[in-house]
């Protein structure tokens, strides 16, 4: 009884539920839009759509704006806004998104210019899709994408040039995360977590290998509070790796609590301990790391429970108190 | 009515087509704005430039393409994308839109049948010229398992009652180097750092270490074990 009136409390108070025409995948919060957020749907098709809402926390309400959507081609895997403001006099925001290719897009008061199309090979008869991307914070004007070609790939957003290409994954890259203005580390298929440096383009540091041969690592999430840690999950597995960049190959903690398989994992913008994962067991847990590690596992501090298996997970780093999570057709805003 | 309705557009007559044909016969091709006018036709100058070149043109090539035009084009076709008129140019005979045709109609994979955005498709096209050669790095990867020389110093260190103090600070500084050269985007210049050097050149790692061995103080058979690890290490 409890319980239930806790979950009842969460739900009517602290959380907003927006119930999307379509599956939804891809998320992302606008950094200069403080209430903006951009939704991708997962289509198994060519066409599909990337919706622009308002987020009230005041009246705990979502709007959506017609005039802001527009058709994408296949699901994005990833989206996200420009990581400031890209101009002070303007009121436009720029997304970018990753399918087939990584495409920029101008989003104004009402509606959305098409900006750039992103495209390195020179016969259009093959494209590579690009599994995700990360857009530098430090140097907006730097990409990265990560691609099932094995290659990271850092563009020149401004020329819409390929900056730097790398190969050295033997597998599909899967994820990709700037630390550093030239520094980025990418998850694979080939179970490894590398780090690069563009000051250094001959090397790459392999820091994290997981520990069944080709389980293939999916998400990777530098912490932006404490840049010596990341975390990374594997495919078909309960855990959450957490990674000291000073202690490679050995995982500071695994959070072992989810009861599935977890489809993604978000450091806590603001705070440098604290993370928040989501899976499959329709659970999404925030979890504090501790400064001496525990023997007997940690455990969450707060958890929140979905309809169905939760796909995706924002942190929202100009409003902290919320997160969004994605499930089915529903995206679903929690304050934490 | 031709004349109140404006330019005519639509199919061409055979007398429109004869008096093209007539019109480029006597004054050339080229100076398409004056076409029109010469030859008596309600068209406008890129009609009739598009219709002589795809259609009226004497030496223009009929019929299927050949096993080596085909050939030809797909080559082509990597060098120059979808660049249809410097396709054409090369095959005789054959139009920039008899080349794009054939190629959307046979060469393009289903996976790109789809119709596209016009907005995108757009943006696809101005996208292309501006494509350069690029070189694809392939990084070497460094691992940094136990046997390396940092954990294996710490691993000595810590087995070792009287290995000096100054020594444990050398080789925590040197594991520190590491990830706080990576993590310090001041360094303009990778070369400059130790790191780089340890692991760039035979004669950088000897070096360092001898400086590690010697700050260690470790006896004759700690120093080969480590020196094999090592050796394992770099083939690995």
């Amino acid at each position: 009884m409890e319980n239930s009136t806790e979950e009842s409390h969460l739900r009517s108070e602290n959380s907003v539920t927006y119930e999307s025409p379509y599956p939804i995948y891809g998320m992302s919060f606008s950094p200069s839009h403080p209430h903006r957020l951009a939704l991708g749907s997962f289509i198994e098709e060519y066409n599909n759509r990337v919706d622009i809402l308002s987020f009230h926390p005041d009246t705990l309400s979502v709007t959506p704006h017609p005039s802001l959507s527009f058709d994408h081609p296949y699901p994005p895997t990833k989206l996200m806004f420009h990581p400031r403001k890209p101009s002070p006099s303007s009121s436009s925001d720029l997304l970018a998104t990753s399918g087939d290719y990584l495409r920029l897009w101008e989003i104004r008061d009402n509606s959305v210019d098409a900006v750039s199309l992103f495209n390195n090979s020179k016969t259009s008869e093959f494209c590579a899709p690009l599994t995700s991307f990360d857009w530098n914070d430090i140097d907006p004007n730097r990409i990265a994408t990560s691609s099932i070609d094995t290659t990271c790939t850092i563009w020149d957003i401004e020329r819409t040039l390929v900056e730097t290409q790398l190969i050295a994954h033997d597998k599909e890259v899967y994820d990709i995360a700037w630390g550093e203005a030239r520094v980025f580390a990418s998850v694979s298929a080939d179970g490894s977590v590398r780090i690069f440096d563009l000051r250094d383009k001959e090397h790459s540091t392999i820091i994290y290998e997981s520990p069944h041969p080709d389980t293939p690592l999916l998400r990777l999430a530098w912490n932006k509070q404490d840049l010596r840690y990341m975390a990374t999950i594997l495919m078909d597995s309960n855990k959450v790796v957490i990674l000291d960049i000073r202690s490679p190959t050995t995982p500071v903690a695994e959070l072992e609590r989810h009861r599935g398989s977890v489809n993604a994992i978000a450091w806590a913008p603001h705070s440098s301990t604290h993370i928040c994962s989501a899976g499959d067991d329709t659970q999404a847990l925030i979890w504090e790391l501790p400064t001496l590690a525990s023997p007997t596992g940690i455990d969450p501090v707060c958890m929140y429970s979905a309809g169905c298996e939760i796909n995706q997970l924002q942190w929202s780093a100009a409003q902290p108190d919320w997160i969004a999570i994605a499930f089915a057709n529903k995206m679903q805003l929690l304050k934490v | 009515m031709e004349g109140s309705s404006g330019v005519r557009k639509g199919a061409w007559s055979q007398i429109e087509d004869n008096l093209l044909r007539d019109c480029v016969n006597l004054h050339g091709e080229g100076k398409w704005h004056l076409v029109p006018k010469r030859a008596g036709l309600n068209r406008c100058r890129k009609s009739c430039r598009l219709r002589w070149l795809n259609y009226l043109k004497p030496n223009i090539k009929r019929g299927d393409f050949s096993e080596d035009e085909v050939d030809l084009m797909i080559r082509l076709h990597k060098l120059l994308g979808n660049r249809w008129s410097l396709i054409a140019g090369r095959l005789p005979g054959r139009t920039s839109n008899d080349v794009k045709n054939y190629w959307n109609t046979y060469m393009r994979r289903k996976v790109h049948s789809h119709k596209k955005d016009n907005n995108i498709e757009k943006q696809a096209d101005e996208a292309k010229p501006i494509v350069k050669h690029h070189e694809v790095i392939k990084p070497v990867p460094r691992t940094l398992s136990k046997t390396s020389p940092w954990l294996q110093g710490k691993f000595v260190n810590s087995s070792k009652v009287g290995v000096s103090e100054e020594g444990a600070t050398s080789i925590s500084g040197s594991a520190g180097n590491w990830w706080e050269t990576l993590l310090d985007d001041k360094e303009d210049n990778a070369v400059n750092n130790n790191n780089t050097c340890f692991f760039g050149g035979a004669d950088g790692e000897f070096n360092l270490w001898s400086e590690e061995l010697t700050s260690i103080d470790c006896d004759f058979v700690t120093q080969g074990e480590s020196w094999s690890d090592f050796l394992l290490d770099l083939q690995g």
